[in-house]
C-alpha cells in the first residue's frame, strides 16, 4: 500500500477532469443508472440527487483513503459500506432538514445511494490505493460528472415532459406536455439518446486520430 | 480486524448521532410548518398570521386536546380559530388506495354549511402528469369540486345523508358528487373515496363534540 502511494503520480487536472468527461460515470462507464433513471424527472430532483451523491462520494473517499492502511483486506468491503452508509444517513437527515419537498420527491433513492456502485467502485479502486488529497480530487470529479449527467437527463425530461425548466414554464399554454418523458420509459429514451451522442463523439475523435496517424505515416 | 471494525463503527455512530441531534429539531419544525400550511390551505377565509391551530385526537372514546409538542403523532383532527376565538373550520385527514399507492389528502370541513370547503393532496404517487399532486391541484375545474362539497349528516346523525362519490367527467348533478378528471379517473375516485370514508367516520363524531370544539376556542384564546 505504502509503496504504491509513494510511486503515485502527482495530482494533475486530469485527476479531476477524467471523472467529469473521459470516465463520466453515467455516460461512459454506464454505472449508477438506477438513480440516474429513477429521480431525473425534474431538473430540481436531478440536482438534489447529484449533489447528495457528490457529497457522499467525496466524504467516503476521504475517510476510506485516510483509513486505507488500517482496514484489513478481508473486511474492506464491509468497512467501506459502513463508511458510505454513515454519510448517506447524514445526507438523508440533511435533505430532510433542508427541503421536505425534495425529500419526498427523492424518497427511498436517498437511502439507496448506499448501493450506488459508483461510490463503492471509487472506494475500492481509487480511494483505497491513493493519498487523501488525490482521492478527494478524483471523487469530486466523478461526483460532478455524475451530477452533470443527471442534470443532462433531468433538464431534457422536464422540458419535454412538463414544458418547464426548474418549474418555470418556457413554452406557454399551447404546449402539450410529452407525459411519457417524466415516466420511467422516458428515462430510458433520454439516456439512450445521450449515450448515442457520447459514443458518436468518441468514435469521431478516434477516427480523427487514425486519420492524423495515417497522414503522419504517409510519405510526404 | 475486530478493532478496526469497531473503530469504524464508532466513528460512524458518532457522526450520525451528531447529525441527528442537530437536524432533528429543524425537521420537526419544518414538518409542523408544512402541516400548518396545509391545514390553513384547506380552510378558506383564514388569515395565516392571526389564526391558531389546535390539534385533537378524536375517536369513539372521545375528544382529546393535544399539546403542540407531545402526542402530535396521534392527532387526527385540527381545529382552526381566528384571533377572536371563532371556529373557522376543521381539518381532517383522508386516505384511499389510488392507482399506484395510497392517496393521502387533508380536507377542511365547515360545520356551519355542513360541507367540505377545501382539499389538498398530502401524498400521491399516481402517474406523473395525470394523477400526481401538482397536476391534480393545478386542475382548477377539479379543485372547484371541493369548495362546497356537501357533507350533511343524515337525520340520525350517524352517517352522511348522501355518500360522497366520484362521477364520470361532466355528469355531476348533486352537491355531494365529485366531477372526476377524465384521464385520471382512478385518482379522482380515490380522493372521493378517501373523503367519503373519513367523513362517514369522523363527521358524526365532530358534530357530537361540536359544543366542546366551540368552547375550546376560548381556551385557545385565553392562553
Amino acid at each position: 500500500m505504502n509503496e504504491s502511494s509513494k510511486r503515485s503520480k502527482p495530482i494533475t487536472l486530469d485527476t479531476f477532469w477524467r471523472g467529469v468527461w473521459k470516465e463520466n460515470p453515467v455516460f461512459v462507464m454506464v454505472l449508477g443508472l438506477c438513480p440516474a433513471l429513477a429521480v431525473t424527472n425534474t431538473t430540481f430532483n436531478a440536482l438534489g440527487m447529484g449533489l447528495a451523491t457528490l457529497f457522499v462520494l467525496v466524504c467516503s473517499s476521504a475517510l476510506v483513503s485516510l483509513l486505507r492502511n488500517v482496514i484489513p483486506k478481508q473486511v474492506r468491503i464491509a468497512s467501506y459500506i459502513v463508511i458510505i452508509a454513515t454519510f448517506v444517513t447524514i445526507v438523508d437527515y440533511a435533505i430532510h432538514a433542508i427541503s421536505l419537498e425534495l425529500y419526498n420527491a427523492l424518497g427511498a433513492f436517498i437511502q439507496l445511494i448506499v448501493a450506488n456502485c459508483v461510490i463503492l467502485g471509487r472506494a475500492e479502486s481509487y480511494a483505497s490505493k491513493n493519498r487523501i488529497t488525490k482521492s478527494v480530487v478524483n471523487a469530486a470529479g466523478i461526483g460532478i460528472g455524475f451530477t452533470f449527467a443527471l442534470l443532462c437527463l433531468g433538464t431534457v425530461r422536464e422540458i419535454l415532459g412538463s414544458g418547464t425548466i426548474l418549474e418555470y414554464p418556457i413554452f406557454g399554454d399551447a404546449f402539450q406536455p410529452w407525459v411519457v418523458m417524466v415516466l420511467p420509459p422516458g428515462g430510458f429514451f433520454v439516456i439512450g439518446a445521450w449515450l448515442l451522442l457520447f459514443s458518436w463523439l468518441k468514435e469521431r475523435k478516434q477516427r480523427r486520430v487514425v486519420q492524423q496517424e495515417e497522414a503522419a505515416r504517409a510519405p510526404g | 480486524m475486530i478493532r478496526t471494525l469497531g473503530l469504524i463503527a464508532m466513528i460512524s455512530g458518532l457522526l450520525v448521532v451528531m447529525v441527528v441531534k442537530y437536524t432533528d429539531p429543524i425537521i420537526k419544525e419544518k414538518e409542523r410548518l408544512a402541516l400548518e400550511q396545509a391545514v390553513f390551505q384547506v380552510i378558506p377565509s383564514v388569515d395565516a398570521k392571526t389564526a391558531t391551530r389546535v390539534s385533537f385526537a378524536l375517536n369513539k372514546d372521545g375528544l382529546k386536546r393535544l399539546d403542540e409538542h407531545e402526542g402530535a403523532g396521534e392527532a387526527n383532527m385540527y381545529a382552526v380559530y381566528d384571533d377572536a376565538g371563532k371556529l373557522l373550520g376543521i381539518a381532517l385527514q383522508a386516505a384511499a388506495q389510488g392507482y399506484q399507492d395510497v392517496v393521502r389528502t387533508l380536507f377542511g370541513y365547515n360545520p356551519d354549511c355542513q360541507c367540505i370547503v377545501g382539499m389538498t393532496i398530502m401524498k400521491s404517487t399516481d402517474t406523473p402528469g395525470m394523477g400526481d399532486k401538482h397536476t391534480l391541484e393545478n386542475n382548477k375545474a377539479f379543485m372547484a369540486n371541493f369548495t362546497a362539497l356537501s357533507a350533511a349528516l343524515a337525520t340520525d346523525q350517524s352517517k352522511l345523508a348522501h355518500p360522497i362519490e366520484a362521477v364520470t367527467h361532466g355528469t355531476k348533478t348533486d352537491p355531494w358528487q365529485v366531477d372526476a378528471i377524465s384521464g385520471a379517473t382512478i385518482s379522482s375516485r380515490a380522493i372521493a373515496k378517501g373523503l367519503n370514508t373519513s367523513a362517514q367516520k369522523m363527521l358524526p363524531l365532530v358534530t357530537h363534540h361540536l359544543p366542546v370544539l366551540l368552547h375550546n376556542s376560548h381556551q385557545a384564546n385565553e392562553r
